[in-house]
């Protein structure tokens, strides 16, 4: 990339965390509230897009991640005592842990046989959650201290922000390292790539567990942040929503995600009282995006981007001839 | 146990399907240096030698041995870094991924130690060899069928370090001039550097061409071996296979 291109590009996303991080000064409480759960869903979209955009394991159980994160941070801090930066850290590890099992396991199974395995480990999970009355309090909820004395919630926004930039950095800069390309190879041809000395069960089950990692970080802070654990974030519904985020957001860009998190999360909050509706509207809009342009809405920006203002296609061709100048 | 001039060695290998015994107690030897014809009817074993020979699917029974070390049942990434490499009779490649990035990440995973420059050069003067220039920002998947085949053995020669070379059927669909430009390029990397090549092809003109020495299989054996004059003599070959056309050829 040319340094003066450069240059604006940092200018940008910098002006763009700087508008964001200002947010909480001008914002009603109501309106931070939502950013916070837009940041929570920007974090489990890309991760879940790192996994089954990148790598290509299609699985159905980054939710539970979520909640295995959130659930164990917070019976570490409340059956433990732990304090809660060390049990979110510790809650981190296991739940990457757990990935690195779940994608061991799943590892030679075909799309299909892999979504139902990771599915019915989600729902697997939610079922413990349920019957582990005495320890999970069950359907009746865990109710999880607070980080904070206040309930404003400034405080998470600004620890959201910082979060969501962590993995949208890291995922950043792997993708367009050789680790990344290593990933986006297996999720093409498998037997291609291990035929040109690429270790497809390391990337495969890298992929997992840094994609989990990710998830149980974002839960376990969201946990303390909404203070009350139910099993119903557990439900298929949660994924879906997921699903969708990156879907219409478009899968396997980077972007993508962001972009369909905001978007749902965004349409969700202002369409609240259709309740379940909402998923409906999603689901046909999801439709319509696979039946005509499946890359998803950032694809769709670019090109009329690059319709409308023609430098900008000259542009985009110069950034993607250098995207791996490295 | 094997001699160390040898490249490849098999003990009885033997691939069952079922009941169907599609690779039956071959045992090969293919000479270190040496370019290797393998040919035989459709449905012979040609590919699933290949596939045994390569780590891509796992022998029934036998052994196999690269530059003497046994190499049976390794996993084929571990194999293609002791400096096998092979292409698929139907192209495999990243088809998300442009040309150019398919090269690259070979160039990545078969040589880690190279610097970024060297490796884009030696991916753009692949790109040059198989005419993919026009196409090597676009998506793999987009290509034709010819140039899939191009890329496939293109990106085999990312590696420089690479010693054996399975080839199946790679030149199907290529065009005459860019096919003469690959079997130069085979000759050469077999004569400066020394690199063994299997090559499974239909084409008897090709094998003609290229090769040294010739395996004929039918039915998953060996049912002749030797240089193409000697195996075109052979009756069971010409009854088996061959046909006439052999004849005509050599
Ligand atoms: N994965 C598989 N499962 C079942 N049978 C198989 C499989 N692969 C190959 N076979 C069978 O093994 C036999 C040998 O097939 P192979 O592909 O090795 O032949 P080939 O010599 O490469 O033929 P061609 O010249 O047509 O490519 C065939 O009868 C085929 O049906
Ligand atoms: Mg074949």
């Amino acid at each position: 990339m040319r340094l003066q291109q450069r240059i604006w590009y940092v200018a940008l996303v910098a002006a763009a965390v700087g508008v964001a991080a200002a947010i909480p000064w001008r914002a009603s409480d109501y309106f931070v509230h939502v950013s916070v759960s837009v940041l929570y869903y920007v974090i489990l979209a890309s991760s879940w897009n790192l996994l089954a955009g990148y790598t290509g394991p299609f699985s159905l159980a980054h939710h539970a991640f979520a909640a295995f994160g959130g659930y164990t941070a917070a019976l570490l801090v409340l059956r433990l005592a732990v304090p809660s930066i060390a049990a979110i850290l510790v809650a981190a590890m296991l739940t990457a842990g757990v990935g690195l099992v779940l994608g061991f396991a799943t590892l030679r199974m075909r799309a299909i046989y892999l979504a139902i395995a990771t599915w019915a480990f989600a729902e697997t999970f939610r079922l413990v959650i349920v019957a582990a009355y005495p320890i999970t309090r069950g359907s009746v909820g865990l109710i999880v201290p607070p980080l904070f004395a206040t309930r404003d919630p400034r405080p998470y926004y600004w620890i959201f922000l910082a979060l969501s930039l962590l993995t949208l950095g890291a995922i950043w800069l792997l993708i367009r390292s050789r680790y990344g390309l290593y990933l986006q190879a297996v999720r093409d041809d498998e037997v291609r790539a291990e035929s040109l000395g690429i270790d497809t069960t390391r990337w495969k089950i890298f992929g997992f567990a840094l994609s989990s990692l990710l998830a149980g970080v974002a839960g376990a802070c969201y946990g303390f942040y909404v203070s009350v654990l139910s099993p119903e974030t557990i439900e298929f519904y949660e994924m879906g929503k997921i699903i969708v985020m990156v879907i219409i957001g478009g899968i396997g860009t980077f972007f993508g995600p962001v972009l369909g998190a905001l978007i749902v999360q965004g349409l969700s909050e202002y369409f609240r009282e259709f309740g379940q509706l909402r998923m409906l509207f999603f689901g046909v809009a999801v439709i319509i995006l696979m039946r005509t342009y499946r890359q998803g809405s950032v694809a769709l920006i670019r090109q009329l981007w690059a319709r409308f203002y023609p430098p900008a296609k000259r542009l985009a061709l110069r950034l993607r001839a250098s995207q791996r100048a490295n | 146990m094997t001699t160390v001039t040898s490249a490849l060695t098999t003990h009885a290998l033997t691939r069952q399907f079922g009941g169907l015994v599609a690779v039956a107690d071959v045992s090969l030897t293919i000479d270190r240096g040496e370019i290797h014809g393998l040919i035989g009817p459709n449905g012979a074993g040609k590919t699933t030698l290949l596939n045994l020979l390569s780590g891509t699917i796992p022998p029934t029974k036998g052994d196999i041995f690269l530059f003497g070390q046994r190499i049976t049942g390794r996993p084929p990434h571990e194999i293609a870094r002791q400096g096998l490499l092979r292409t698929f009779q139907i192209p495999r490649f990243f088809g998300q991924l442009s040309v150019r990035d398919n090269l690259l990440v070979a160039g990545y995973a078969l040589n880690p130690g190279w610097s970024h420059r060297r490796r884009v050069e030696r991916a753009e003067a692949l790109i040059h060899l198989t005419t993919l220039e026009r196409v090597a920002s676009l998506p793999a998947k987009q290509l034709s069928g010819g140039q899939q085949a191009l890329l496939q053995i293109a990106t085999c020669l990312m590696s420089e370090r690479a010693q054996v070379y399975l080839l199946d059927e790679p030149f199907a669909g290529v065009n005459p001039l860019i096919k003469d430009i690959i079997m130069r390029l085979i000759r050469e990397e077999n004569r400066a550097r020394g690199v063994t090549f299997v090559i499974v092809s239909h084409e008897m003109a090709v094998i003609r061409q290229l090769t040294h020495r010739v395996t004929v299989m039918g039915g998953g054996r060996i049912i002749a071996q030797g240089t193409l004059d000697e195996i075109a003599r052979n009756d069971l070959v010409i009854r088996s296979y061959l046909g006439s056309s052999v004849k005509e050829l050599v």
